[in-house]
């Protein structure tokens, strides 16, 4: 089912002379849990207001289940939103904040307590109808927020950083039980966050945006290990990078010319003999060990850091700018107990640790 | 998948456009809601002003008023001894007023913005209440204060220090200005305050940390940067006070009458509308300008100190 | 109170004394009129010489008097209606939308504060003349309107700023129209806000002199009607109780409208502050 539910359609958005949305295009699928993730400033605000409808789009043309949605008012698009404020209205009280949107479905007065009483049960709020909105902690309130948008039965729901504004602790509980609560619900959910744990844990599919423009939209697997450029491979977990020129070219396989690590063969197509290219390895896929092995390369440790369930180390190899990252797991009792720096050590990784990227 | 679906796709009708326009625009629906308040102000406002401003070039010939352009009107303006010298008046009234009532409210609004700590409201709120209460009361209370058998001289009297009532009180420049600097004192404090009170305590303490001491710091912090409200403040009485016409009317006498008195006496008593007309605008041209002038020279001398 | 108190108790106590000299300076001139206004005498003079109310039961009957009275508070009750109903969507506007060239539309509504109250006065009656629209106590409204638009929008605009701009959002989010927005969320908020808008511009009108003078053609409003009474001097014993009367009446309104104020922002702020 590749379906796309909401279709952002080459959507670009300007403030007078920032491009905040710079030609988006992005297919979100029905009853999927689609997450927005870049840095601070690169346009994951903008794009949800667009998507709705607080804001226009410069350009593009944005679908709702096929609907062009584009000219639509907030108020008549299927959408709703959790705001990053969580702008719970501060004159009423949780019940009546929940039955906010509920007034024009004109339902009787025993089926919209129903209602509300059911969603203040989803939320684990029961009893608190009555109390003010000053009254509630920021989990509470973050839980009320999402309670009056789904108490409408959306089709999307819009989530802006939602777990931005609580501690820790609160935030991972709530990433648990909003995935839960998504599963249960069945609601495609728009997720904004710049925390890309929080987006990798919760996903289905993750959209990498930097500078307005959409890099990459794929599951948190596939952009962990499969980055498609440097940018997503950087802003995602920790990446090393050595440059390289192709030098040879045979069905899916390449051999790159990798300077002071040597020739390396790696599954690749697309790449034509002699290009440059990144070569990008994660610091967990790469193995250390003391004696010499075939096709690995020396280096000196040159820092060491203990994290309990795994070491940090940083190499220096002969001939390279920047130091080699590398992360063990402590399996052993003592781990990789004793190397703390100036040791030489031998370096090697598997062909498919290797990330193959254009420069 | 591609756009493959296009087909099905409901795209807006062309019906829709103007009004996706509308919602589009934020500008355009900022506008609108704005409209009523503009056209109000266009209409009762500026173009009112525009009208006085032609009118000035106009004449008026015994009971007809004639269109023809002229400058007669500026030529009389100026050309009089005594509209110029009540232009002096007016303006060297309004300067002492400004310098008076600014110095005045400036340990106010300093005080309520740095000493009161919990009752700030109620300083405020006592402050402003004269602010809203009847100008023209205000006023008046310095007449029976200042009169000739008023409270000043009856109460001396009946105090026995002094035997003849003090007739300097009442009728002169002096009651004009003590009258305007108690009438527009809370014009003086509100900006001065809201100036102080934005201050960032914080600068004052790494002034106190690099050695300043109270003095100094009053003179190279808290001053320049409640410059803008002491400004503000200043505009803020300088060119209304100009233009006042209850206070010299009632305790000015004749050697207190102001440029206003002259503008009403041509709309009413005398009937000469163009003249009245010139003289306004000549003087709140020349107000304009000397504050234009006044604040940009102050602005650069603040520039230079700093 | 604290160490910045003890550190320079003398400097502080010195402008507390001149604090208080300053609030004396602003209350004392004013506190003669109904200190004489309870005198038994024609004249406004010390010694005092007995307490009376007459003044008052003069003011309370004088027909004159009641139907200035009348006028005002039908202008003032007007202008005031008018002048905040039109600022409520202006100061949405400038504080909810960007506007190119906001700042020259606040100029211009602001203009009123800077012009002298003779010129705005003429200036209306030369138009008012010109179109040939006769004078009456609507002409007095819109003169007045002029000078309370700013006041409203200064009110208006400083409560809009401080409640959150998603609160409207999340309305329209909710599937309330814009209309109904504004009565379930925007108007609830800057209720606070309007009433004290409505108490302050009815101030601004009530009292206001000028404009009305010129304005006004043969309707007195209470201002004109004093105005007309000082030059006789037996009637100042009336006009010192008539002006106690008002000075009452409008501080006690003012505290009103400032307590409304003050207390909806607090109210209004305590909420928005997130986690
Ligand atoms: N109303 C606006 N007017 C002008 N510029 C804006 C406006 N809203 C956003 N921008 C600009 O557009 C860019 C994207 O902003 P946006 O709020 O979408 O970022 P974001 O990804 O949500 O960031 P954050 O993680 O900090 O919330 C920024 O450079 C911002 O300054
Ligand atoms: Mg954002």
């Amino acid at each position: 089912m590749s379906e796309a539910y909401i279709h952002i359609d080459r959507v670009t958005k300007r403030f007078g002379a920032v491009t905040a949305v710079d030609a988006a295009d992005l297919k979100i699928r029905r009853g999927e849990f689609f997450s927005l993730l870049g840095p601070s400033g690169c346009g994951k605000t903008t794009l949800l207001r667009m998507i709705a409808g607080f804001d226009f789009p410069t350009d593009g043309e944005i679908f709702i289940d096929n609907n062009a949605v584009t000219a639509i008012p907030p108020n008549r698009r299927p959408s709703n939103m959790v705001f990053q404020s969580y702008a719970i209205f501060p004159h009423l009280n949780v019940f009546d904040n929940i039955a906010y949107g509920l007034r024009k479905l004109r339902l009787p007065r025993a089926e919209l307590t129903a209602r509300v009483e059911e969603a203040l049960a989803m939320i684990k709020l029961s009893g608190f109808g009555m109390r003010r909105a000053d009254e509630l902690s920021g989990g509470q309130r973050q839980r009320v927020a999402l309670a009056r948008a789904l108490v409408r039965r959306p089709k999307v729901l819009l989530l802006d950083e939602p777990l931005g504004a609580l501690d820790k602790r609160l935030r991972e509980a709530m990433q648990i039980e909003l995935r839960q609560l998504q599963k249960n619900v069945g609601i495609t959910f728009v997720f904004v966050t710049h925390d890309q744990e929080e987006a990798l844990s919760m996903s289905d599919r993750i959209a990498v945006m930097s500078n307005g423009k959409v890099l990459q939209v794929a599951e948190p697997r596939t952009l962990y290990e499969q980055p498609n450029c440097r940018e997503v491979a950087d802003f995602i977990g920790t990446m090393n990078f050595f440059e390289g020129t192709v030098s040879g070219v045979q069905n899916g396989r390449i051999a790159i010319d990798a300077g002071p690590l040597g020739t390396l063969q790696a599954t690749a197509d697309s790449f034509a003999s002699g290009a440059s290219v990144l070569i990008a390895v994660r610091p967990e896929k790469i193995s250390l060990s003391l004696a010499k092995i075939d096709s690995s390369v020396a280096g000196k440790i040159s820092a060491s850091a203990y994290l309990g369930e795994r070491s940090h180390f940083n190499v220096i190899v002969e001939g390279l700018q920047e130091p080699v990252s590398v992360a063990t797991q402590n399996v052993g009792r003592m781990g990789s107990a004793g190397l703390s720096g100036g040791e030489t050590v031998y370096l090697s990784w598997p062909a498919e640790a290797m990330v193959i990227l254009p420069i | 998948m591609a756009v493959g679906s296009a087909g099905e796709r409901q795209t807006p009708g062309i019906a829709a456009w103007p009004r996706m326009l509308y919602r589009r625009s934020e500008t355009l629906r900022g506008y609108t809601l704005l409209s009523p308040t503009m056209v109000i102000m266009l209409l009762a406002l500026a173009a009112p002003m525009a009208l006085l401003a032609l009118y000035s070039f106009w004449s008026q010939e015994g009971y007809v008023l004639s269109t023809h352009f002229t400058l007669d009107q500026y030529g009389t303006t100026f050309g009089r001894d005594t509209y110029r010298a009540l232009f002096y008046r007016s303006i060297a009234i309004s300067s002492v007023v400004t310098l008076v009532t600014v110095l005045l409210a400036y340990p106010m609004a300093y005080f309520v913005a740095f000493r009161v700590q919990k009752s700030k409201f109620l300083w405020l709120i006592l402050l402003t209440i004269p602010f809203w209460t009847s100008y023209l009361l205000r006023v008046f209370a310095w007449k029976i204060i200042l009169g000739y058998d008023g409270v000043i001289n009856s109460g001396l009297m009946s105090l026995g220090i002094i035997h003849e009532p003090l007739e300097f009180l009442l009728y002169n420049p002096f009651a004009v200005v003590i009258t305007l600097a108690h009438a527009w004192a809370a014009f003086a404090i509100l900006p001065i305050y809201v100036s102080l009170e934005k201050i960032d305590r914080s600068l004052l303490e790494a002034a106190a940390d690099l050695g300043d001491g109270a003095i100094r710091r009053f003179f190279r912090i808290t001053l320049p940067l409640s410059l803008p409200g002491v400004i503000g403040a200043a505009v803020l009485i300088f060119v209304p006070t100009t233009g006042d016409y209850v206070s010299p009317a009632l305790v000015g006498g004749s050697e207190g009458v102001m440029i206003a008195n002259i503008i009403e006496v041509q709309f009413t008593k005398v009937g000469d509308w163009p003249l009245g007309a010139a003289v306004a605008i000549a003087s709140m041209a020349a107000v304009g300008i000397i504050t234009l002038l006044t604040v940009q020279a102050l602005r650069a001398a603040v520039a230079r100190v700093k | 109170m604290s160490a910045r108190r003890t550190q320079r108790p003398r400097k502080g106590r010195g402008l507390l004394a001149y604090a208080i000299l300053y609030l004396a300076f602003l209350y004392v001139p004013v506190m003669f009129l109904p200190l004489f206004s309870f005198n038994n005498s024609m004249f406004i003079a010390f010694p005092l010489s007995g307490f009376t109310t007459q003044w008052y039961a003069q003011v309370w009957v004088d027909s004159a008097v009641q139907q200035a009275l009348w006028n005002s508070l039908k202008v003032g009750i007007t202008a005031a209606l008018v002048s905040t109903i039109l600022a409520v969507p202006a100061a949405k506007a400038l504080t909810r939308y960007r506007l190119p060239g906001d700042a020259s539309i606040l100029g211009l509504i602001s203009l009123s504060l800077f012009v002298p109250e003779i010129v705005l006065g003429i200036s209306l009656l030369i138009l008012l003349n010109a179109v040939a629209i006769p004078l009456s106590l609507m002409t007095v409204v819109l003169g007045h309107v002029v000078i309370c638009i700013p006041f409203a929008i200064t009110v208006l605009m400083s409560r809009m700023e401080g409640f959150d701009k998603s609160l409207e959002e999340a309305s329209l989010d909710l599937g309330e129209s814009g209309w109904m927005t504004f009565w379930r969320v925007t108007f609830p908020l800057v209720l606070p806000a309007i009433i004290s808008s409505l108490l302050l511009t009815f101030m601004v009108s009530f009292d206001d002199f000028l404009i009305a003078y010129f304005l006004a053609g043969t309707d007195a409003t209470l201002p004109i009607y004093i105005w007309g009474q000082l030059r006789f001097p037996y009637k100042l014993p009336t006009v010192l109780a008539l002006g106690a009367l008002i000075l009452m009446a409008s501080t006690v309104l003012v505290v009103f409208a400032e307590f409304v104020r003050s207390h909806g922002i607090e109210k209004g702020k305590r909420p928005m502050v997130g986690a």
